[in-house]
């Protein structure tokens, strides 16, 4: 803990009060935001990330953690450094882990270190989201944590999500996890099915892992360039689900369909095309069609 | 009744009548039996069937036997072709048994002309219902356990789920909790999408409603969208795991752990009040959705209480284990769930089918 490297000069008074602190965690002292934006890849090795969601619930939601590639996770070392009066019952069920590179983590941090609401740390109210930071670098560990109202939660879980982009499987835990909180971008994502073609192609059975692969083509028929990020939503016939979908539409409709996002960083041109590998899992065999329809534009899915 | 045929020279004989007797065209060709289920205690019905076998012009039957005791009348072919019929599960030890289908002229010695066989489980005739349990209340978690008996069959439920409906109801400051009112979800102003949730409830006073997060497309608790996991298995969140019976039963479980943050509602029905306690209810039952028993409950029920006083933690209270089926009001927040959301943007979550009962009907 931070505390800690204050404590070289201790007297007898000072070592009964560190006894108290380290006795009761929940006042261990907060490091500011500034200090893990200010960390190097380097050190943000061992940096671990955590969501947890702390608002009404009538279905438990699992916490989120997110690490460095070569990270692990230690619930533990967010413990003291936790506010009172919030839910963290969450964090007592099996974490969904985010493993991301260091500089994808660095960026995550200045992404949302835009955020005021993030940077100020504190208590917000109504709390919905705690947003908990732990780092040990050179033996001294710190931690941050802010609980955010509901609004600023949304901005934080954007931020991530943008920063993570490259990383598919955070893609698919933040997407399901704002979904079940209801931690929604308000945005509405543009359905631009009638300017987009759709073709599916080289479905196929990957002999080594048993799931079929194929390849969706979306052409821009349109006359003006569709924003990123670009979904084709996919309703599939019942048995046949997609194993690589960035998640399950919840925003909008149709309810509960998988989607996948294109591999885009531009906006796709008019005339343009891309491709998006698919990869279905069929047990039973059954013929891969799907009825499809394409969203553009920020919001949730 | 037990039937004696004469088989000592069965095999031979079958393509023997085969190429003389007249119109045996198919007496060479693999006959087969199909039951329907497999595997049943004493007393089930049985359906069977089969394939390939012999149409000849002498009156014949069928004769239907399991370990050579009579399971079902005989039938007369010609009238209704290959066999077909229902046949009643004798008292047999639990095990492997054979069910033999004969077809044999209708002279005096039951003349043989086909057989086969099918293996049939006898399993269950000791068998209890499963039961549930749940931890211990006073904390602010629940874990509904459903304990599958002995198995009757290894098919009977190869995947066991729980199904779970809620009602919200706010007890007004300075009343008793026996005189909380039923809210709906719209009331709480920190429910995430309520306004969708409320769609779900049933449109009477019980306000009751499938307890699922919004955007799930499986009625079963903690089940996501990719699908309902093998028996033993678990979703991401670690809030379930599927049941199942068969060599080794497995626990259906499911853990809950509701919480409402504040504010309470300030308004009900148009007036203010002071809601100083959520109290949500809820009802839970084991529900098999693949199996032999597909598409029933398996005749436990589970009553539960969360009260909670604003800003304070959630205590699990009141929990109960029934034997029997769901209430009405359970099958009603079901059967609207399952019809699905009306048309609109962000609510039309497509109708759900809720696998139904198989039903042991033969064809003749």
């Amino acid at each position: 803990m931070k505390l800690v490297k204050h404590a070289i000069r201790i007297t007898w008074f000072e070592l009964a009060s560190l006894t108290l602190v380290i006795a009761i965690p929940a006042m261990a002292q907060f490091s500011p935001y500034s200090d893990f934006e200010n960390m190097s890849p380097s050190q943000l090795a061992s940096l671990q990330a955590k969501l947890t969601y702390g608002g009404t619930q009538e279905e438990p939601i699992s916490t989120i953690v997110i690490t460095s590639t070569n990270g692990s996770v230690n619930i533990s070392q967010f413990t003291p450094f936790r506010h009172a009066g919030f839910n963290y019952g969450n964090d007592a069920l099996p974490i969904r882990q985010i493993s991301a590179s260091t500089l994808q983590l660095q960026t995550m941090l200045q992404s949302a270190g835009t955020i005021p609401a993030v940077v100020a740390g504190g208590v917000g109210s109504p709390g919905y989201l705690s947003f908990a930071l732990v780092n040990t670098v050179s033996g001294t560990t710190e931690g941050f944590e802010v609980i955010l109202t509901p609004a600023d939660a949304i901005s934080l879980l954007s931020a991530i999500s943008a920063a993570l982009t490259a990383v598919p499987t955070g893609q698919t835990i933040l997407a399901d996890f704002a979904c079940t909180t209801g931690l929604r971008a308000p945005a509405v994502p543009v359905d631009v099915t009638s300017a987009v073609k759709v073709t599916l192609s080289g479905v196929r059975l990957n002999r080594s892992t048993g799931r079929f692969v194929g390849t969706a083509t979306l052409q821009n028929n349109g006359a003006s360039a569709l924003s990123l990020p670009i979904s084709l939503v996919m309703t599939l016939p019942q048995g046949v689900t997609l194993y690589n979908a960035n998640g399950s539409t919840c925003g909008v409709g149709p309810i509960g369909r998988p989607f996948i996002n294109a591999p885009l960083t531009m906006p796709l041109p008019p005339g343009s095309t891309v491709q998006i590998n698919l990869d279905f899992y069929d047990p039973k065999n059954l013929p891969i069609t799907s009825t499809n329809v394409v969203l553009a534009g920020p919001g949730a899915r | 009744m037990v039937r004696r045929v004469d088989l000592t020279a069965a095999a031979l004989r079958v393509c023997w009548i085969g190429l003389f007797l007249i119109s045996l065209t198919s007496a060479c060709i693999a006959q087969t039996v199909t039951l329907t289920p497999t595997c049943g205690k004493p007393g089930d019905t049985v359906c069977i069937g089969g394939s390939g076998w012999a149409e000849p012009n002498p009156l014949c039957r069928y004769i239907f036997t399991m370990d050579g005791i009579s399971i079902a009348p005989d039938q007369q072919d010609g009238l209704y072709g290959p066999p077909s019929t229902n046949g009643i599960v004798p008292s047999l030890p639990d095990g492997s048994h054979t069910v033999l289908v004969q077809l044999v002229l209708d002279d005096s010695s039951n003349t043989l002309i086909q057989q086969q066989t099918a293996p049939f489980t006898v399993s269950g005739a000791n068998a209890t219902p499963g039961s549930a349990t749940t931890s211990p209340t006073g904390s602010a978690s629940i874990t509904l356990t459903y304990n599958p008996s002995k198995p009757s069959c290894d098919s009977s439920c190869k995947q066991v789920v729980w199904v779970q409906v809620v009602q919200r109801f706010a007890r007004k400051q300075g009343t008793a909790d026996a005189q909380a009112v039923v809210t709906t979800a719209t009331d709480w102003p920190t429910l995430p999408d309520s306004a969708l949730k409320a769609i779900d409830e049933t449109p009477d006073a019980n306000r009751a409603r499938v307890d699922r997060i919004w955007g799930r497309t499986f009625p079963y608790y903690g089940v996501d969208n990719s699908g309902i996991p093998n028996a033993g298995g678990g979703n991401a969140a670690g809030t379930i795991t599927v049941g199942g019976t068969g060599a080794t039963p497995i626990s259906a479980s499911m853990y809950d752990a509701p919480y409402t943050a504040a504010p309470f509602p300030t308004t009900l029905n148009g007036q203010s009040v002071t809601i100083d306690k959520a109290i949500l209810k809820f009802e839970a039952a084991p529900f098999c959705a693949d199996g032999d028993q597909v598409g029933t409950f398996l005749g436990q029920v589970v009553t539960w209480e969360s009260d909670q006083l604003v800003n304070q933690s959630a205590t699990v209270t009141n929990a109960s284990v029934q034997s029997g089926q769901p209430s009405s009001t359970f099958m009603a927040a079901l059967n609207r769930w399952v019809s699905g959301n009306p048309p609109g943007t962000g609510t039309n979550r497509a109708a759900f089918n809720l696998p139904q009962p198989k039903v042991v009907q033969c064809l003749y």
